[in-house]
């Protein structure tokens, strides 16, 4: 391998150093208007008038839009499972932050301005903050048309878990709760949007998906698809949020159309992301587990509450995810999870990074070492007894193939000085925790078309183009799919170019859910310079008078195999191609779809075409006094295959780590009566430079067979262990065990307290 | 009402005519056309808006524009010479310390306010340094990597 497995950094890493790559929120265009949007000032309301005419009076002003300008289209993420937003409130607000109109002006403070001069009357309604109190019977009803505020609800079981239950040597059942965080990306949400007088709509968009938000953009604003083009400029960090469609894209569409075609930009406020983008779900989780004497696990049952806020989006897709995903870590027989997705009056939530993972990882992971403790288990050594191995289906069916799981179990174990560490603790109030996880490498969710498509150009000079629809965000997809063609055509990294997404000029792709743009992705550009090179090696072979099976290339030329004399290079090919009669461009095709399954009424599935796991162990010293816990370590070990870029794969799992520090320790975007108290960065408590303790990050020597050069997805493996395996090693430390996210100081002291106040037991909290 | 300040920028002098309450952050990215000063919150937490007044690391987002009236500002623009990175851009590029890059320009500024005060930070001291700008990509380890390889190639050049 001359290019797979090195230490790249990322392809654009220049333009970001110099400032020179332009940011959704650095575009300008000629004639280009500044939007604003007013939002809803009350948590539940019904619109009764809106007088728009001061501000349509202010000089400066082009457009002013409310819910009478828009095409009173249902649309939303939600489209499998329910439509329920418009993108401007037509009869009700629903939330503290909702939009009700629009202006587009000359600069951004006359589009404020003119907000101040919008006259809304609202009939304040009732408003439930809590999901469980959106469960009772006679709570405010969030949506009219939505029975005791339910978007959704599972009931998915497997195996008989009564009678396992009834068989098992102990039960034990704990109650979880966690909380919302924000992926608190750098550049907030933006975007400019020009619909032209001949009524196409082209969206210049931070976005992660151009192929899905240019679906979901036409369904909102009912044109055809073809009318809508969606163009990805760089991306200022996304972490799944910025996957799906955000209203303000269909807004600065009809304050386009509205102000003459002029292109209108909107761009989040830092508050406006705390009130209303999509922020982590925050669950209650209540887990039921029973293992035999010798510490099998037999049976799982599982309540768990989301709280999806005003509009489903994302939530009840998520839901379905979070109620099997999890079961595939170990070997357990019967599972049952009775779910329920419930609106509230909040803004809605949003993927981040493990899309329910973190959650459903703390609450399993917590009390598995609840178990381990009582039996008398090691917990590394009741990790490695149940894990999942290769080879393995699991209970809803994943057949699991490469899993570096027991590797990773045992690596961070012995890397950790685990047996030496563990504990040992009481007295120094030290002590070691273990956790493990399993992601998504892609997730079907339905039928049709979920691949990817790719083509690779070579043109005459040599230069290699890769036109994938997948999006880079700093992920660093582009650099990864340079590799591939790089390695397939045997040429140098620096002669290969990859486009941004653009839905008029790039081939459409699934998107990056579940971690699945190296694989997809991936392999569908591997497939395109495969073709590609097929192409080239013809032409070589006629000019090398050589058989095209027996060529084989390295740093940018054609070799006859075993005579290296014999060679051409790739440009001369490549040109000799194009420039004679019947020439053509060297063009290579790929398209990647999954041979994968969607849930069936058994929830049984294979969702994905690989999986990847992860574990890890934090090491923390508590003080006793002000429950302060100090992460002294956090040592990692993940399984995301054949590593293709080092460089990029340690970013990816100690960034991802960091935030799932974050979200164990400091993170929650409280509410009080609805009310936001801390809508900031540092209020909310996303972590500086001196919040990072050492982390050792290792991979797992693990090759997987459908993945591009034996690669998996390990962007989302980082945060989703953290928070149990801190909170087991705070257990280890102190012997208190926290159930609440965050694991924060005050919680520390609340349960030491009641553990020296009560004469036998663990506290909770 | 507007007030005409006078800016060098980059060592270029710039007259710009600004309302007073506008914030110097705007007037680099909109007025004099500097979009590397990035925006992340617009209130001194994140540290992305980070340029050189007088020398001085300062967010551009608290600093109203008229306050700026006579200063030397660097921003993240005037830091590579021709086609050659500085030495800190040069390590945030080779040592994975960019994902996204939205912190980047701040970073690399802060950096260079810090080497040029102390030019063999320990790595303590160079998180306390970075501690008020955000990057939620990288985790800061390879940032922190980052700036002390920076600090090595800047006393290697200032001894060559």
């Amino acid at each position: 391998m001359s290019v797979i497995g090195k230490p790249f950094p990322i392809r654009d890493a220049r333009e970001k150093a110099l400032g020179t790559a332009e940011y959704t929120t650095d575009l300008k265009m000629p004639g280009m208007l500044y939007g604003k949007v007013l939002r809803s000032p009350i948590h539940h309301g019904r619109v009764l008038s809106i007088d728009t005419s001061r501000a349509e009076a202010l000089p400066g002003v082009r457009a002013v839009i409310t819910g009478r300008d828009i095409k009173p289209i249902i649309y939303g993420f939600g489209w499998r499972h329910r439509k329920d937003k418009y993108a401007l409130a037509i009869d009700k607000v629903r939330y503290k932050g909702d939009e009700i109109a629009a202006v587009a002006a000359v600069d951004e403070d006359t589009a404020e301005e003119a907000l101040d001069l919008i006259k809304v009357e609202l009939e304040e309604l009732p408003a439930v903050f809590d999901a469980d109190a959106a469960l009772v019977p006679g709570a405010p009803l969030v949506h009219d048309d939505a029975p005791g505020n339910i978007v959704k609800a599972y009931d998915i079981h497997k195996g008989d878990v009564d009678r396992a239950f009834a068989d098992a040597f102990k039960v034990y059942e704990h109650r979880f709760a966690t909380q919302r965080v924000h992926q608190s990306y750098l550049e907030p949400y933006g975007c400019v949007v020009h619909w032209d007088p001949f009524g196409k709509v082209t969206a210049w968009i931070g976005s992660m998906n151009n192929s899905g938000i240019r679906l979901m953009l036409a369904d909102a604003l009912d044109l055809p698809v073809t009318k809508v083009r969606v163009i990805q400029p760089w991306v200022g960090g996304s972490f799944g949020s910025k996957v799906t469609l955000c209203n303000i894209y269909p807004i600065a569409a009809y304050l386009s159309k509205k102000a003459g075609s002029k292109p209108v930009r909107i761009i989040y406020t830092r508050e406006e992301e705390f009130y209303a983008s999509r922020p982590r779900v925050s669950c209650v989780i209540h887990v039921k587990t029973g293992v035999t004497r010798d510490g099998c696990l037999l049976a799982r049952q599982v309540r768990l509450i989301n709280d999806a806020g005003a509009y489903s989006e994302m939530a009840p897709a998520m839901l379905e995810v979070m109620c099997h995903r999890s079961d595939s870590v170990y070997r357990i027989p019967n599972v049952r999870i009775d779910a329920k997705l419930v609106y509230t009056n909040k803004s809605s939530i949003g993927a981040y990074r493990g899309y329910g993972n973190p959650q459903m990882t703390f609450a399993y992971e917590s009390q598995f070492d609840v178990i381990a403790d009582d039996l008398g288990i090691d917990p590394a050594e009741f990790r490695l007894k149940n894990a999942t191995r290769p080879g393995d289906v699991t209970t809803h069916g994943w057949q699991i193939t490469s899993c570096g799981l027991p590797d990773a179990i045992e690596t961070v174990r012995d890397r950790s000085k685990w047996a030496e560490k563990r504990g040992k603790g009481r007295d120094v109030a030290r002590g070691v925790g273990m956790a493990c996880t399993i992601h998504e490498g892609d997730d079907r969710h339905y039928l049709g078309f979920t691949g990817s498509n790719a083509s690779v150009e070579i043109h005459e000079d040599g230069r290699v183009v890769v036109i994938s629809g997948e999006g880079e965000y700093g992920q660093g997809f582009q650099t990864i799919a340079a590799q591939i063609a790089a390695e397939v055509l045997g040429v140098p990294l620096e002669s290969v170019d990859v486009t941004f997404p653009d839905t008029d000029r790039t081939p459409y792709a699934l998107g990056p859910w579940g971690s699945r743009l190296t694989i997809s992705g991936g392999n569908a550009v591997r497939m395109a310079a495969e073709d590609a090179r097929k192409q080239l090696f013809e032409v070589a072979a006629e000019k090398l008078e050589a058989r095209a099976e027996d060529l084989e290339s390295s740093e940018g030329r054609i070799f006859v195999k075993g005579s290296i004399e014999r060679s051409i290079a790739v440009a001369e090919a490549a040109s000799a191609a194009l420039y004679r009669w019947g020439g053509k461009l060297i063009l290579g095709r790929g398209t990647e779809e999954p041979n994968t399954t969607c849930m069936d009424p058994d929830a049984q599935s294979n969702p994905c075409s690989a999986y990847s796991f992860a574990a890890q162990v934090a090491e923390v010293e508590v003080d006793r006094k002000t429950g302060q816990v100090k992460l002294l370590g956090l040592y990692t070990s993940n399984d995301g295959g054949n590593i293709l870029n080092t460089t990029l794969a340690e970013g990816q799992v100690v960034g991802c780590a960091l935030q799932g520090i974050g979200y164990a320790c400091t993170e929650n975007m409280m509410f009080i009566d609805g009310a936001q108290p801390n809508p900031s960065f540092l209020q909310s408590g996303v972590p500086n430079a001196l919040d990072v303790p050492p982390i050792d990050v290792h991979f797992t020597d693990t090759d997987d067979p459908y993945g591009p050069f034996g690669a998996k997805g390990l962007s989302e493996l980082g945060a989703p262990p953290v928070a149990a395996a801190v909170a087991n090693a705070i257990y280890d430390a102190v012997g208190v065990r926290l159930t609440n996210l965050p694991l924060a100081p005050e919680k520390v002291v609340r349960v030491l307290r009641q553990k020296s106040t009560a004469t036998k037991g663990d506290g909770q909290s | 009402m507007k007030v005409a300040i006078n800016l060098r920028v980059n060592g270029d002098a710039c007259k710009v005519l600004v309302p007073p309450h506008r914030p110097l952050v705007d007037v680099l990215r909109d007025d004099v056309g500097l979009t590397g000063t990035k925006k992340g919150c617009g209130a001194g937490e994140c540290g992305a808006c980070t340029v050189l007044m007088d020398g001085k690391p300062v967010n551009s987002c608290l600093v109203l524009a008229v306050q700026a009236d006579g200063k030397d500002i660097v921003t993240i623009e005037g830091l590579a010479q021709d086609d050659r990175l500085h030495p800190i851009q040069e390590a945030f590029v080779q040592h994975g310390a960019i994902q996204c890059g939205y912190c980047s320009p701040g970073m690399i500024l802060i950096a260079k306010a810090l080497l040029d005060e102390n030019p063999r930070p320990t790595e303590l001291e160079v998180k306390q340094a970075i501690a008020g700008n955000i990057c939620r990509c990288t985790g800061y380890v390879k940032i922190v990597e980052a700036i002390q390889a920076a600090s090595r190639l800047v006393a290697n050049e200032r001894r060559a």
